[in-house]
Parts: C-alpha cells; structure tokens; sequence
C-alpha cells in the first residue's frame, strides 16, 4: 500500500478552476490531507466538479476517495469525515466540498 | 408515511441483484434522509417552499451553526450527489458497478436519521438546532 504521502492526488481541470475561483486552496490542501490521514486502504484521490440537475444548485467539488474494500459491515469513513469538516470550516467553505469514499477505481466513471 | 420509510425500501434495493436495484437504491435512500429533514423544517417552523425545496433543505441544514444539523447535512449533500450520478450518469457502471456503495449509503443515511431523532427526543438540543437554523432568503 502507498504511504500517506506518496498517494496520488488527481484534479480535473474544472475542479481546480473552481477551487481557483472560490479562493479555497488551503481549505482544499487540508481536506485532502484529512482524507489522506483516515481513510483507510487509500489508494488515490480524483477530485471532480460535480454538476447538480436543478440549475439553482451551484456546482459542488467532491474529494473521491479510492480505497480497497473494506470488507462487510458498515464503514463510517464518510460520515466521520463529514464530522470533521464541520468542526473544521465554516458553512461557506464546507458548503462547496463533499468527500466520498469509494471502491471503485479512479478511472472508473469518477 | 414519513420520509424514513423510504429506507426500508432502500435496504431491500441495495440487497438487490443488478445494478439497476443498486441505483434506485441510492435514489430512496436520498429521499428518505431529505424528506425527513424537510418534515423537520416544517415542524419546526420553516416549511419547505414549493419552488427549489430541495436547496432550501441543503441550505437550511448547511447554514446553521448547530454541529449536529450541519453534520446530518453534510451526510444529505453526500447522499444528493450520489443520487444524482445514480440517476443521470448512465454511461458506465462506475460506483454502481457492485451493491458495495448503496449499500454503504444506505447505512450513512440510517446513521443521520439516528441522529435527527436524538435531536428530536431532546428539548434542549431541539430548541438549539431551531435556534441555529438560518433559512435562505
């Protein structure tokens, strides 16, 4: 398994415009290394800017965690994270991030 | 029927054989989460508006200075967006391609529910979560 540090970090291009724009860099950096630090079986994480289908939702930039499979049972690697964040950030830094754990590969769809 | 019933149905379609069940799985589990955090707006003096009522829910569970609202939000945005790749994002299988990450969604939303009605149960904290509502305007 990677270390912590050596795990890859991929943007595509409208994520990172968008963490540009919202001026979110470092609040960005620190998700990303929460994510790095406890999510467990990390294999890399792919940063995409997710479009909503009703027009009034701003679009959100979702951390996807890849992560080997946890094994059966419920993992609270999502819900913990969401703990975190809102002890972290204010709403209107937590309100355009969402992080996601997920088995499937980075090249996968997401 | 209140919102959570929709998690029953959501458990048996995240149980389910094909990726289609997987799917719609995600869908019900979204809503059951959303409806009952819109049903609590309501009772707690805030009535969803007919016109964007879904984000008036995300922003009213999202703007709020209770740790326990925001944190059940978090978990209602989490589960919109994998909704919305359940239901519009078709090409490939992707997070849907096993049972694993509906079924996952389904316990998450289970978990905010538990704690929705912690809150419920407790005057207290009821009262401050209604305090630290701030509706969008």
């Amino acid at each position: 398994m990677a270390t912590t540090a050596t795990i890859p970090v991929t943007l595509t291009p409208h994520a990172a415009a968008r963490i540009a724009d919202l001026n979110l860099q470092a609040e960005f950096e620190r998700m990303v290394e929460h994510t790095r630090q406890t999510a467990p079986g990390l294999r890399s994480i792919s940063v995409t800017l997710e479009f909503d289908p009703c027009p009034e939702v701003d679009p959100g930039i979702v951390l996807w965690a890849h992560r080997d499979h946890p094994g059966p049972g419920y993992d609270p690697t999502n819900w913990n994270w969401g703990a975190w964040e809102v002890a972290t950030f204010p709403p209107e830094v937590s309100v355009h991030f969402t992080m996601i754990s997920t088995v499937a590969d980075a090249n996968d769809g997401r | 029927m209140d919102g959570r019933a929709f998690l029953r149905v959501a458990g048996e379609l995240a149980g389910g054989p094909t990726e289609t069940h997987w799917r719609a799985a995600a869908g019900r589990a979204c809503y059951a989460l959303m409806l009952e955090c819109r049903d609590a707006l309501s009772r707690w003096g805030f009535p969803a508006r007919k016109q964007n009522g879904h984000s008036f829910v995300r922003l009213c569970f999202t703007y709020t200075n209770d740790a326990d609202v925001k944190h059940i939000g978090r978990a209602l945005d989490m589960a919109v967006r994998m909704r919305n790749l359940a239901d519009y994002q078709l090409a490939n299988s992707g997070l849907f391609a096993t049972d694993y990450e509906s079924l996952q969604l389904v316990a998450d939303c289970r978990t905010a529910i538990a704690l929705f009605d912690v809150i419920e149960a407790d005057a207290a904290r009821r009262a401050a979560a209604i305090a630290a509502i701030r509706p969008p305007p």
